[in-house]
């Protein structure tokens, strides 16, 4: 553990002192941190079991050529290189970018509107955002089958399309069709989700600021501009980097709805990943797609940080 | 009085022999099963995992308890609904069942990865392992025979053939008998007449092939059995042998029949749903499948008749077979090896059961002489269906394989690829997929 130990050099010089003449876990400090550790330790435990471990060994998965029925054999980085060409592997890492970019971009902006109507002196303004809600808590596999539902060739969907004299839309059998339709689905399931935290945002900013807007002779666009979005700046970056990580971790709708057809339109990585490693069997090549995804991801996050890092500049 | 201590010393030897050829360390008792095959006495347990759905369980258990009270020392944990990926899991892990299911699709993986147990012929009173195919129907097991080894023996052996809906095919003057289309050609014709739509939208179909199950299972079985039909190879000597003139006949055929494929409310899990709700006049299936539709609706009991599979070529008819099976795990002990075969030797030893029950074949040749077999309706359409029966091309790499050709298929029949490309794509998928 080793931020329990602090340096004397880091202590001001009554504590050094004290330091001196007790031993260390004496002082209060040292007893209030080191009780700090001892509460986090199951939890980090945990994280250390279930999620370093498990990376660290399908890092060393992803080094090797193993079917699960015999031993691991070390291939290198053979696994990277079959994956740079695999024509399947570059189809699905397109595939989650239209995906994630496409279900973001729709979700940032529409979960920010809903929460600014839903912020907004509503009637009944609690029992609709109750009911907008509801497809967040819905179970995942309830969400893909209403779907499955909606997108069949006669449902609701190409009802609605009839109804307004458009063409009726193949849903599930048209390759351009199919992802624009599960990103229609993933808006119905997330943007509730993201609207709660845009609204826990929108309400923790002082009302202090509006009135002095008015008074200044902002209101309307120009306060949202000035006051809204620059108070909201955290919150939004909150809403951007877990979009982002939750849509490119999409999977079991994928796989309920469509399994990833049709002709592959709808594999996305993390389906990629699955049907690699436990549909044939090739856990190191799987282990090699699922690094790349993880870093793939955590490049993202790390250049979201930075770009809504606050200014020191002001 | 002479002559007594000649009985008693036959009696003496008899039972030494008994003992000394058991396994080592165990008490032997002659089994129920087969002549000479010996079970131990101590007891044993044994795992066995069973990927069927509840119908088959059910008569699993059943047969399970009845195999439990004639072997009194014998436990047997029975779990059922597992799947490939489990057993591929517990077999890394090294906790896999004594006894487990396995397609012939895994099995070759199994055997190349020595997790299987060659079959013992004694276990079934034979002294070789042609003795035991022998018992078989023509080419039934050759998918399940690696090198001079038999790896197992089918709980489920199916062929496809073809299912016709009665009410649909008089409703529009056919008669199903007569008019049972013999070739694609005759399905595709057949198509136009019982295909029907409401305004834009397909209410019935003729015949539509099965595109339900994100691993390609049905598109790779309907295209082996059309390169069969067109006289080629989908695998030969575990390469790519599909991109030809019968991988080419075999697409245009493919597309020839295509009518509304997202228009189905088929799922993996209920393959047979449109033929069973009547939305279509044709489907193709094993023998198993009657029971399932009308479970489904029963309304369909005694309103179809099955048909043998249309071909391409008439005068060389094919179609695939393809079967489950019970393996038995390397790693189990002596003793609980000796009772996992005898088990399978039980099971297996009773096709009127499984028949009567859940309409499985297993296709032994003391079946068809049954009196049983000879009042199955449509059984000269099955037997007929599973004498051309070639099995699955074979591979280590089928997972890959079935998912190639399902890729394939979707692209040629939704997004209209040219099938030569669409094949040469295929292949090299393929190719690239199988190198080690």
């Amino acid at each position: 553990m080793v931020g329990l130990r602090t340096t004397p050099a880091d202590m001001p010089a009554k504590a050094r002192d004290v330091g001196r003449a007790r031993p260390w876990l004496r002082s209060a400090e040292a007893r209030h941190q080191a009780w700090g550790y001892l509460f986090l330790a199951p939890m980090f435990l945990l994280l250390v079991v279930f999620k370093f471990v498990p990376m660290l060994q399908a890092f060393y998965l992803s080094l090797t050529s193993y079917d699960l029925l015999s031993p691991p054999r070390f291939v290198g980085l053979r696994n990277y290189a079959t994956l740079l060409q695999d024509p399947l592997f570059h189809q699905s890492v397109g595939v989650t970018a239209y995906y994630v970019f496409g279900t973001c971009v729709l979700i940032w902006f529409v979960s920010l509107g809903m929460a600014l109507i839903f912020n907004a002196p509503l009637p009944a303004k609690n029992v609709l955002r109750t009911i907008y809600f509801i497809p967040a808590i819905v179970p995942v596999v309830v969400y893909a089958i209403i779907w499955l539902f909606l997108f069949h060739p006669y449902g609701l969907l190409n009802v609605a399309l009839h109804a307004i004299g458009l063409p009726a839309v193949q849903w599930l059998s048209d390759t351009r069709a199919v992802l624009p339709g599960f990103i229609l689905s993933s808006l119905w399931r997330f943007a509730p989700y993201f609207m709660i935290i845009y609204l826990a945002g929108l309400q923790s900013i002082p009302l202090e600021y509006y009135e002095a807007a008015a008074i200044d002779g902002a209101a309307g666009a120009q306060a949202f501009r000035c006051v809204t979005l620059p108070l909201l700046r955290p919150t939004i970056l909150l809403v951007v980097v877990v979009s982002i990580i939750l849509m490119s971790k999409v999977f079991t709708n994928v796989l309920i709805i469509t399994g990833g057809g049709p002709a592959g339109a709808t594999r996305v990585l993390s389906l990629f990943i699955y049907q690699t490693g436990f549909q044939y069997f090739k856990m190191g090549l799987a282990s090699a797609a699922s690094i790349f995804l993880l870093f793939g991801t955590m490049t993202f996050t790390l250049l979201q940080l930075r770009l809504f890092r606050d200014d020191p500049r002001g | 009085m002479r002559c007594g201590r000649v009985v008693l010393g036959m009696i003496v030897v008899l039972v030494v022999c008994l003992g000394g050829s058991g396994p080592r360390g165990s008490g032997i008792s002659p089994a129920t099963g087969a002549a000479g095959w010996v079970l131990p006495t101590e007891p044993v347990t044994i795992n066995e995992w069973d990927g069927g759905d509840g119908t088959k369980s059910a008569l699993l258990r059943e047969l399970i308890a009845q195999y439990e009270q004639m072997h009194p020392n014998v436990t047997v944990k029975f779990e059922t609904d597992v799947k490939s990926l489990k057993v591929a899991a517990a077999i890394a892990a090294g906790t896999a069942p004594e006894i487990f299911e396995a397609s012939d699709a895994n099995l070759q993986k199994y055997i190349v990865a020595k997790v299987v147990e060659p079959l013992p012929p004694a276990a079934w009173g034979q002294t070789s392992v042609d003795g035991v195919v022998a018992l078989y129907l023509p080419h039934v097991l050759d998918a399940l025979i690696s090198g001079h080894s038999l790896y197992a023996v089918p709980d489920q052996l199916n062929a496809h053939s073809l299912y016709i809906n009665n009410r649909l095919f008089r409703a529009a003057g056919l008669d199903p008998v007569t008019d049972a289309p013999k070739t694609w050609d005759d399905v595709a014709r057949l198509n136009t007449v019982l295909t029907k739509k409401q305004g834009d939208r397909v209410v019935q179909k003729g015949f539509e092939m099965r595109y339900v199950c994100d691993d390609g299972h049905w598109q790779a079985h309907i295209f082996h059995i059309l390169v069969y039909q067109a006289g080629g190879e989908v695998i030969k000597d575990g390469k790519p042998a599909f991109n030809g003139e019968a991988g080419l006949r075999a697409l245009a055929t493919w597309k020839s029949l295509v009518v509304a494929p997202s228009v189905t409310n088929n799922t993996c899990s209920s393959p047979y749903q449109d033929f069973a709700v009547e939305q279509d006049a044709m489907t193709f299936a094993g023998p198993h499948v009657g029971k399932i539709v009308e479970r489904i609706n029963p309304a369909m009991q005694g309103n179809y008749t099955v048909a043998p599979l249309p071909q391409l070529r008439p005068d060389h008819p094919a179609t695939l077979i393809y079967s489950f099976n019970w393996t038995v795990n390397t790693r189990a002990s002596a003793a609980q090896k000796r009772v996992a075969w005898d088990l399978i030797h039980f099971l297996s030893s009773k096709p009127e059961v499984w028949w009567q029950r859940i309409q499985f074949l297993q296709g032994t040749k003391d079946w068809l002489g049954m009196p049983v077999a000879r009042n199955t309706p449509f059984m000269s359409a099955f037997t007929h269906d599973m004498s051309v029966g070639r099995p699955l091309g074979r591979t280590t790499y089928y997972a890959d394989l079935q998912t190639i050709i399902a890729r394939m298929v979707d692209r040629v029949v939704l997004k209209n690829v040219d099938p030569k490309s669409a094949l040469a794509e295929a292949e090299q998928e393929f190719t690239r997929a199988s190198s080690p």
